[in-house]
């Protein structure tokens, strides 16, 4: 494969995803940043925490490996 | 926004001036590639972009490189969790941020002191690959490293404390002692802040003094007379009242507090810029540096606030977009 092309495929896919763009590639699936919220946790010792905000890089695909073989 | 194929493809076109049946050629041998490896039970990885995979299931997935995430979730980069109801003792979890202030700056220099900050503090944050997900428990030797600042804090804290009791109780004796002198009672229901505008009116003996009250308006009237208290008493319980709060000066002493994060710079410069700024606007800011990925990062933070509930509060009432992306930070 041509390296320009895999070099300029992940800047594109960076340059959208950071920009919070879901991409969707036929025949593979869809890139998308998720925003979970600051929101509280409890651990199994019990105690309880406030978990620090993200966005979160998610991968949808509705490809199965049977499909394929 | 959605970026489909043809969307995709006429990005990359344009990145890399190649012929468009090229690029889509291009990209259906790498769908070709991707799935092939993963049926044979192979994961393919495009390097500093991710890893693609069939799961136990056999589902197709994909999971980010370190640089991607990091990227994607720059702005809370090295968050880690904060404890709920952290104790005030020994008992510090692991996850919580430390900050530790230095006592003898004021609030301007607070901004470049975040510098000192950086230098001072050990290289212990490093993000998390999945923050929701991961969490590390309480490690002992840990704890007993962040304990050390934490209880001279206090003393300084209990110090400032006893001070302000002595205080107290020398004003107290003060004003009880002189109860015959009339020229001494004057004075003092002119300076005291606690007392309401109508009990001032009623109990000043000059009639143009009650006039200008009268005609001022009450919003203006009272704060001056407490500003310019130079009784010590009350100086000291207008600071302990101010210790917390979204505006105004950085209090230094003030430990185990939470801020409210809202800006992330790589350029600590930047991150001064936009902090004077705050300051300008009479919040309390500050700036505070992590190292996340080997990168030194800059926090912009506002307010400090004595529990999370009141920083998540006031959270609340900035402009947009703040009032919803923000985080909270510990600071020590």
């Amino acid at each position: 494969m041509d390296t320009k092309f895999v070099k300029a495929l992940k800047e594109v896919l960076r340059e959208q995803l950071v920009e919070k763009n879901s991409v969707d590639i036929d025949g593979l699936g869809i890139f998308e940043v998720k925003h979970y919220e600051q929101h509280q946790k409890r651990y199994s010792n019990g105690k309880v925490v406030m978990m620090p905000p993200a966005d979160v890089l998610e991968f949808k695909s509705n490809i199965k490996e049977s499909d394929e073989n | 926004m959605k970026i489909d194929k043809n969307k995709l493809v006429e990005l990359l076109v344009e990145k890399t001036n190649m012929d468009k049946k090229k690029i889509e050629a291009q990209l259906d041998q790498l769908t070709e590639r991707i799935l092939d490896a993963a049926n044979r039970g192979k994961a393919l990885e495009i390097k500093e972009f991710g890893l693609f995979f069939f799961d136990q299931n056999s589902e197709l997935k994909f999971e980010p490189s370190d640089e991607l995430t990091t990227e994607i979730s720059f702005k809370y980069a090295g968050m880690k969790p904060v404890e709920m109801k952290p104790e005030r003792d020994a008992n510090i979890p692991a996850e919580i941020e430390t900050f530790i202030p230095t006592d003898d700056e004021n609030n301007v220099k607070v901004i470049s002191k975040s510098t000192q900050d950086k230098s001072t503090e050990p290289k212990k944050e490093t993000p998390n690959k999945d923050p929701q997900k991961k969490s590390t428990p309480i490690k002992p030797s840990a704890v007993r490293n962040k304990s050390l600042p934490r209880k001279r804090d206090n003393s300084l804290l209990w110090g400032f404390l006893a001070f302000l009791g002595v205080l107290l109780i020398g004003a107290w004796i003060y004003y009880m002692q002189p109860a015959e002198p009339i020229p001494v009672a004057e004075t003092e229901t002119e300076i005291s802040p606690e007392q309401p505008i109508s009990d001032m009116d009623t109990e000043g003996n000059d009639p143009e003094i009650d006039q200008s009250t009268d005609d001022l308006p009450e919003n203006t009237e009272p704060d001056p007379p407490a500003e310019e208290q130079s009784e010590p008493d009350d100086v000291e319980l207008e600071m302990e009242f101010e210790l917390y709060g979204l505006t105004g000066d950085w209090v230094n002493d003030v430990n185990n507090a939470y801020s409210i994060v809202i800006h992330s710079f790589y350029r600590e410069q930047r991150a001064n810029e936009v902090a004077a700024n705050y300051i300008n606007d009479g919040y309390r800011t500050m700036v505070t540096s992590r190292v996340v990925n080997d990168l030194d990062v800059y926090r912009v933070s506002l307010g400090q606030f004595e529990s999370i509930e009141d920083a998540q509060n006031s959270a609340k009432t900035l402009p947009e977009p703040f009032n919803t992306e923000n985080f909270i930070q510990r600071i020590q």
